[in-house]
């Protein structure tokens, strides 16, 4: 049987000056998946390939086992998507924006979307245009979580949070995945919250998917060594995804623990290296690595 | 389908209220001998525009790219949209025509002619429209406003000067009667198919 949610077929899609290149990616079903990557790595362009609102040169995208081409509309019905930025009309109040948006799924709950919105302490009567950037990213989640989604995509959902909606956000995701009928995947740069809830981190670089591993797996393979500079030589810094030196040593990123372990071992400390490291080193090193 | 005409029509709100004045103040104060051919048909236009203005600026594209619905369904409702504008532009010179003739006690001569050109010209507007909409996208959004004011402008001039209705020969008026709607519903059509092949190639931006 398969397990995947989602399955991206090496996509490619171009933009004048961007291109997500050969991107194949297979999202579990039950799990959180956290796509990460810096600001213009391309987590937007690929969660839109993924809602069919970008389409692309080549490759297919694929939703619960059935080509997204083809079966759009029955889908999406079963994903709760969570925007970048709030798309609503601003002129409506929220129970207006209700009224447009439940009729297009068949499993709306109205008592479910009361419920959050008690609990983000939304007013239906407010007016879309008068909340703040964190209460629109508030009412974006309860309208894509009151049909009863079985995969929610949300793009970027902690930037601009402050730190006490952005721990209930994770929380609400971290409740959700009791259910194991749910899979969530979101964009984030901030690798603190992948840390707390992500089971797989996928990690895109310039357009490229560098890996797609479980967090676990990850912090087994990857390593930071610190060491003199004395150590550096054109082998051990081809060994190395990215290094910073500085005039007292020298700090890399190894994809590898074990070997950097048998040859480092006494001369060098090696920490586990956490994803901010990944994306540091890998930003400043070579492109792409396997 | 439904929903997405319904959610244009709940946009919309407030704007109802303009097109109203408008009505009211143009068929029943300053009016014109042209006044319920210009009252049947830029309510039409009024609200074909305003709907675009008011999804361009909220970037509400992006909205509905996230709905459950296919492309062709989002096309074909922006098209099936437009024949409610023209009933609601009917539905309020009707209004008007009563409010001259029982309460106000002045002409306001809606006639079948009238009503006719009125929707060949809303359906011949909406079809130049709506093509341009989807090949510039939300973000030229200021140069479809720029064009639809100079397109309205154009066509509402044009009728002013071109055709006095009470003045036209009977195979004139019998063109621009059978006509001018049966030209825009060709066109509309084929608008439709333009637009249904841009919209079903291009990204969806907001």
């Amino acid at each position: 049987m398969n397990d995947s949610c989602i399955e991206v077929r090496n996509v490619t899609k171009r933009y004048s000056r961007f291109a997500l290149e050969e991107i194949t990616l297979n999202v579990k079903q039950g799990y959180i998946t956290g796509l990460v990557g810096a600001n213009g790595a391309g987590k937007s362009s690929l969660i839109k390939l993924l809602m069919g609102m970008s389409l692309p040169l080549a490759g297919e995208v694929r939703l619960f086992g059935e080509p997204l081409a083809k079966k759009e509309a029955e889908l999406k019905e079963r994903i709760g998507y969570v925007a970048d930025d709030s798309h609503f009309y601003e002129h409506l109040s929220i129970h207006a924006m209700k009224s447009i948006y439940a009729p297009f799924y068949r499993k709306w709950d109205d008592r479910l979307f009361r419920r959050y919105l008690d609990r983000f302490g939304l007013s239906p009567k407010a007016l879309i245009r008068s909340l703040s950037k964190g209460m629109k990213m508030k009412l974006a989640l309860a309208f894509a979580l009151s049909h009863q989604a079985e995969l929610l995509i949300m793009d970027e959902p902690t930037a601009g949070l402050d730190p006490v909606f952005r721990r209930e956000l994770l929380d609400i995701l971290a409740e959700l995945m009791l259910d194991e009928r749910h899979t969530i995947l979101f964009s984030t740069h901030i690798t603190t919250d992948l840390d707390r809830v992500a089971d797989y981190i996928a990690f895109l670089h310039q357009g490229r998917l560098v890996f797609h591993q479980s967090k676990e797996e990850i912090f087994d393979r990857y390593a930071v060594v610190r060491a003199e500079n004395s150590l550096l030589d054109a082998d051990v810094r081809r060994s190395f995804v990215g290094i910073r030196e500085t005039p007292v040593g020298f700090e890399a990123l190894t994809s590898d623990r074990e070997e950097a372990e048998r040859l480092f071992s006494g001369f060098a400390r090696i920490e586990r290296a956490t994803l901010e490291d990944i994306m540091f080193f890998t930003a400043k090193g070579v492109p792409v690595h396997g | 389908m439904v929903n997405l005409i319904r959610k244009d029509l709940i946009s919309l709100k407030w704007y109802f209220l303009f097109v109203l004045g408008y009505g009211l103040v143009f068929g029943t104060i300053a009016t014109s001998p042209y006044s319920p051919l210009l009252v049947s048909l830029l309510p039409a236009i009024m609200l074909t525009i305003f709907v675009a203005n008011i999804e361009l600026r909220n970037k509400s594209m992006l909205f509905v790219g996230s709905l459950p619905v296919r492309r062709r369904q989002i096309v074909l409702a922006k098209y099936l949209s437009a024949f409610v504008y023209i009933g609601i532009g009917l539905a309020l010179a009707a209004i008007i025509y009563l409010l001259n003739e029982h309460i106000l006690d002045q002409s306001f001569p809606l006639t079948g002619t009238a009503v006719l050109i009125a929707s060949g010209v809303a359906l011949l507007f909406s079809a130049i429209y709506y093509p341009l909409y989807y090949i510039l996208g939300s973000r030229n959004s200021s140069i479809i406003s720029f064009l639809m004011i100079f397109l309205a402008s154009a066509l509402a001039g044009g009728l002013n000067k071109s055709i006095d209705l009470s003045e036209v020969g009977i195979p004139s008026q019998a063109q621009l009667t059978v006509g001018l709607p049966l030209l825009g519903l060709v066109l509309f059509y084929g608008s439709y198919r333009l637009s249904l092949s841009i919209f079903s190639r291009k990204d969806i931006e907001g």
